[in-house]
Formats: C-alpha cells, structure tokens, sequence
C-alpha cells in the first residue's frame, strides 16, 4: 500500500476537477501543515467538544428493552472554545473533538488519522477510529484520551494529528471511480454517535437476544 | 427606627437580580460580542445604585418620608433593571447560531457604525432594529453608582439591538435580511434630494384630498403624510444596504421572509408594500452589464422573478379596493395617505437607491457585493456545495483567501434554489428528504461561516 508523499497531497488538493479535488479547508498556514519531506498534512484541534459526563447508566447498551434510542446524547455535554479559548484534558480522562479542517476524500482516497509524537510523548492519545472512507466530508471528529499523569491545555488551532493518505484501487488496481459514479458524499451528522450498529445488524441481535431469553427462561 | 418590611423585600429582589445578572455575565456570547457584557454592566449599575438608595434609607439619620421615598425610587430602579434584563434575552448562543455574529459584526464595523450593538434571537417571526438611548440615566438619577457611571461611559450611545428570529426561523440563508437592519442603522447618513420629484410630492397631494373629498391639505394631514414618507423612505435605504452588501441573497432572504412570516400585502404606516419592495429590488438586480441576474442565471440556469421564491406573497389589489381595505385598520386618513404614496415612492425610488449606493460606496466600498463577485463565488463554490463542500474559502492568483458573508449566502441560496436535487439525501431521520437537504445545507454553510472567520482571524494575529 503506498502512501501520498506531500507533493502528491499538494497536487491532489489544487486538483481542477472538483469531483477528484482532495478538500482539507481552511489550511491555516500550508507551509508548517504540509511540510516537505513529511508524507501527512498536520491537522488542527477545532472549536467543538463533547465532555463526557458522569451518568446514572449501568452501561452503554445498544438493546436496550423499550428503548428504540440508545440516547448517547446524555452521556456528553457540548462545549465550543473559540480561538483563544482552551480545554483542560486532566488524567485518563475522555472527551471527543473536532479537527478544525473540514475534510472531503474523493473517491479514490483514503485516509489514516494517526497523533502526534510530541502529543503522544506527553500522554494524550488522538483517535481511535483511525480510518476515513472515500467520500467522507466533514471536519473529522477525534477520541481524546489523556493516558499521562499530569492534565494538558488544549488550544483551539493546535496541531494534534496528521492524515496519512493512500490510494483506494478497483478489483483492475486503476483509481477507483465508484463513489464518484454514485457522488455518494457523506457529511459527518454529528460528534456523538446515534448507533453502533447497522439496521440489519440490529434487527438481527435483537432477535437473537429474545432467543437467548426464551432459552433461558425454559 | 425598626428595619422596614419593604426595605427588606427590596434589598432581596435586588440581591437576586444581582445574582440573575452575574449568571448571565457568566454566559458566553456569540462572536465574542461585548455588547451584552455592556448592557448587563448597565444593569448591574442600576441595581448597584439602588442599592446604595436602600443603604442610606436605613440609615437612623434619615427621616421617615425621607427614607420612604429612597425605597421607593430603590423600587423603581429594580424594575428598570429587571425590564433591561429582558431586552438581553436571547443574546446567548441558545437561540442565535454562534458563527453568524463575528461576520455579521464585520459588516456592521465595515458600515462604520461605531454604536454599541449586540444580536439576539426571540421565537418571533421578527427582524428589528431597536435603539436605546440611556445615558440620560447619568444626570437624571440621583447619586448614580460608580459602576453605573462607569458602564453608562463605555457604551456608545445610542445602543443598538439586533433581533432575529431563533432557531426554527433561523435558517442561515434568511440572515442576509440583518443587511436590511443594519441599513437602518445608517439611514440618517443617507440624504436623498427628493425635492426634484416636487410635482410628483404635489400630484400625490392632490390625489389624496380628491380620495378624502376634502377641499383642503391641513396641518394634520401634512404632519401624517411626511411621517409615513420618512417611514417608507427608511425602508427603502435599508433595503438598498441590504441589497448592496449581499445583492441576490438580500432579495432571496427578504422575500423568503416575507412570504413565511405573513404573506400580507405589507403596507402599514411603517412599510411600503411588499410587492412594490420586491419590484424595486429586481430592478436593482437588473442593472449593470453584466447584471446580477444575467450572471445568477448564466449560473444556475435560474432568472431572478419577482415571484421566484415569494408567490404566495400577494400583489397589493387596485387602489380603490386597497383603500377600502386599509381604512378598517388605520382609519381614512392613513389609507389615503399609504395608497396614494406608492407611486409616488416608485418614482423616487431610484433617487433613494442611488444615494444609498453612493454612501456605501464612499465609507465602506469593499462590502458592495458586484455581479463579477457573483460570478467568481458561483464558479468557485457552488458545484463543490452540492459535493458538501462548505464555501469557506477560495484561491486564485495571489493564494488562498476566506470566503465573505455574502460570498456564502449567495452560494447558500444558489444552491437552495437550484442543487437540492444533485445533493444526496443525508442519513439518519428526517422529517423528508428535502427537508433533510436542506437542513444539511444549513449545517454546511453554518460550517462555511465559522471557518472563513477562522481564517480571517487567524491571518489578523499573524
């Protein structure tokens, strides 16, 4: 699997034709973000976070009886920093953030979301969900976890992660061209989650935890 | 003398005023807009002071009626700050989209309006300049607070107030309208000579008596006649601002407004008809070469109507059958008056319009949104929107520069009117795909706002 060195990042990102133009918008300062010799675009922290709260769930549950909504709102409470503004992340705590980039992969790019030494050396661990589609658009949200002893202040407009981008190939290894048939582009809704699972893959479990049930009754 | 119930309730609504007001001061406000903070320093001032009234009413020197009447101004005081509290509602980032009210500002300092100003949104099909002139609270209270003082002196008087409609009303194309307000916040710069329509003034004149069947022009009616004239002139002047700092996207928002919000003819003491307002603003649209509307349609394949986004609006009926149905509400003399202007105000209205242009032109040249912007935003971004790419900024010869307000609310309304069926239905409920389009359009240029103004004030600190 090969990866876009910094030219070929910088040339997908003046790409013409807007269908295959790679999107990361606003760059801020291209030259510190995209350095040569680097094969990644530094990312920015961006103003929106999700803190999560301390809640009376028993846990986090998908299945939840009477319930069609797992509600995953109540478990954060929104917070906006704007410029100037900071985030303490105190020890082992979580909380979720966005890239102040809005991000749009065309259909024949894919992208890995990895942290930062200097970061990752003091503690703060960036995403967890590293990977982003072909199509993605929206500004990336990021799992935060400080894994150090000592809390971090976090300013809005920090570099914090970098994207590694790599070609996605079609079963003949040519670009692949299928999200751009389809314009299949898909906005980030959200920060918070509104399911784990699938449709077909929920309907399925729920009828598996009734058999489950019914067994254990017996 | 024994402590005085009503001292007692007075000091405790004012102890929780104080409180109310602190929480407040604690909120954040949108764009980082002082103007609340301001407004509620005044507030504290006012209770500050009346505090100090109800400290020296009980004090043992002071005689009975004396000290009565201290509590009672204390009362008072009390009230104002709690009715001042009021008009802040709304200020914090719960009704009003935080991103819009640093670019809104912008225009406001690029229109050189150096008041005090603060937005705020209410659940009220409303968009409304208010102004507050208080700093006569200075010499007129007695022994006002330092921090009265203080807050009095570091508002620039007279303080505006911008309100909007919140959140469901809110959709962020619709805010190209606080163009319209922020005109009024202008109007008095603006000069037109009008006086070279004097035979038209004199025609209209005349045709109201003739409507009235009375055999002469008397001081009342004269008096009424100019106040409606200044009203609808007014009018016309915020609606030139409007449409010089956001051009389509003014008309689209005004009409888009104007249709949900009433679908009524318009006309009152306050405002012209909607139809004629519409009227005047194609016909600026129609001007120059290439045009606002040649360009939005060599673009988008759309041409700009009076009635493309605005068709349930009604057309005002004939004069007669308008003067019959205005005298219901405003009595004969206002329906004469309000139906015999309009065609006065049709032939003056290009008079209003060019002085308008002409005075933004000279204090803020650079916010006059042209038809070859037009063209340039539409090429840029409006293939890229319906690929939910947000207009946040755009490149050409000399680098990368943040996309402005009136770039993304043109962009905004190109793509509402003309791409909703090139962008793909969003995932997750909605109330039905298009509606689900269009909130994600919403969410898109809501995005658009807040990082162009990333970038602007980025590039401003370094």
């Amino acid at each position: 699997m090969t990866a876009l060195s910094i030219a070929a990042i910088k040339a997908r990102l003046r790409e013409t034709r807007s269908i295959d133009r790679l999107i990361i918008s606003p760059l801020l300062d291209e030259d510190e973000q995209a350095k040569q010799g680097q094969a990644a675009i530094d990312v920015r922290l961006g103003f929106n976070f999700c803190l999560v709260l301390a809640s009376a769930f028993g846990s986090i549950t998908e299945f939840q009886r009477n319930s069609q909504d797992p509600a995953f709102s109540k478990l954060y409470r929104r917070e906006f920093c704007p410029f100037g503004s900071c985030i303490v992340i105190h020890p082992h705590q979580f909380i979720l953030a966005q890239t102040l980039e809005y991000i749009r992969l065309p259909s024949d790019l894919m992208a890995y979301v990895a942290g930062r030494s200097t970061w990752g050396r003091l503690g703060l661990i960036v995403a967890t969900a590293v990977g982003i589609h072909p199509g993605f658009a929206g500004n990336l949200t990021l799992e935060l976890r400080n894994l150090g002893e000592t809390p971090l202040t976090l300013y809005p407009g920090q570099t914090i992660a970098q994207l590694f981008f790599h070609h996605v190939t079609d079963q003949d290894m040519k670009p692949s061209k299928e999200k751009a048939k389809r314009a299949q582009y898909v906005g980030t809704v959200d920060m918070i989650p509104r399911q784990i699972s699938s449709k077909a893959t929920s309907r399925a479990i729920k009828k598996l935890i009734k058999r489950f049930e019914k067994y254990a009754r017996s | 003398m024994p402590e005085r119930a009503e001292r007692q309730f007075c000091a405790f609504f004012l102890a929780r005023l104080a409180h109310e007001t602190a929480r407040l001061k604690d909120m954040p406000f949108p764009g980082h807009s002082t103007g609340p903070k301001k407004w509620l320093n005044l507030v504290s001032g006012l209770i500050d002071t009346a505090g100090s009234y109800l400290e020296l009413a009980g004090k043992h020197a002071i005689p009975e009626s004396e000290a009565s009447k201290l509590i009672r101004e204390a009362e008072r005081l009390g009230g104002l700050a709690y009715r001042a509290l009021g008009h802040v509602v709304g200020s914090d980032a719960t009704l009003i989209p935080h991103e819009i009210v640093a670019p809104l500002q912008r225009w406001v300092d690029g229109l050189k309006i150096k008041n005090t100003i603060f937005f705020r949104a209410e659940h009220l099909p409303n968009y409304e300049l208010a102004w507050f002139d208080l700093k006569r609270w200075r010499t007129d209270l007695n022994n006002p607070s330092r921090s009265l003082i203080g807050a009095i002196d570091r508002i620039n008087w007279p303080l505006l107030r911008v309100t909007v409609p919140g959140q469901a009303l809110g959709m962020l194309p619709h805010y190209a309208v606080v163009g319209h307000e922020l005109g009024h916040g202008v109007q008095d710069q603006i000069k037109p000579d009008l006086t070279q329509k004097k035979a038209d003034l004199e025609a209209c004149v005349q045709r109201i008596t003739v409507r009235l069947a009375v055999s002469s022009f008397g001081r009342k009616e004269q008096l009424e006649l100019v106040d409606i004239l200044a009203n609808w002139v007014d009018e016309l002047k915020a609606d030139a601002v409007g449409h010089l700092l956001a051009g389509p996207a003014f008309y689209f928002a005004l009409c888009g407004y104007l249709e949900l919000a009433g679908q009524t003819y318009g006309i009152s003491r306050t405002h012209p008809p909607s139809d004629l307002r519409r009227r005047l603003l194609v016909a600026e649209l129609a001007k120059g070469s290439p045009s606002h509307i040649e360009v939005f349609e060599g673009k988008t394949g759309l041409r700009i109507t009076e009635t493309v986004n605005s068709s349930h609006v009604p057309f005002c009926p004939p004069p007669d059958s308008l003067f019959s149905e205005l005298k219901r509400p405003y009595g004969p003399l206002v329906a004469a008056i309000c139906v015999e202007l309009v065609p006065y105000l049709e032939v003056v209205a290009s008079i209003i319009f060019a002085e308008t242009e002409s005075f933004v032109r000279r204090v803020a040249p650079d916010l006059i949104y042209e038809p070859r912007k037009l063209a340039h935003d539409l090429d840029s971004h409006l293939d890229l929107i319906s690929v939910l790419v947000p207009p946040i900024e755009y490149r050409d010869s000399t680098g990368v520069h943040a996309a402005g307000l009136a770039s993304i609310l043109n962009v905004g309304w190109a793509a509402l009117l003309t791409r909703l069926d090139r962008m793909n239905k969003p995932r997750g409920p909605v109330l039905s795909p298009v509606a689900g389009k269009m909130e994600q359009l919403h969410e898109l240029l809501l995005r658009a706002v807040e990082l162009s103004e990333a970038r602007r004030v980025w590039e401003e600190q370094v």
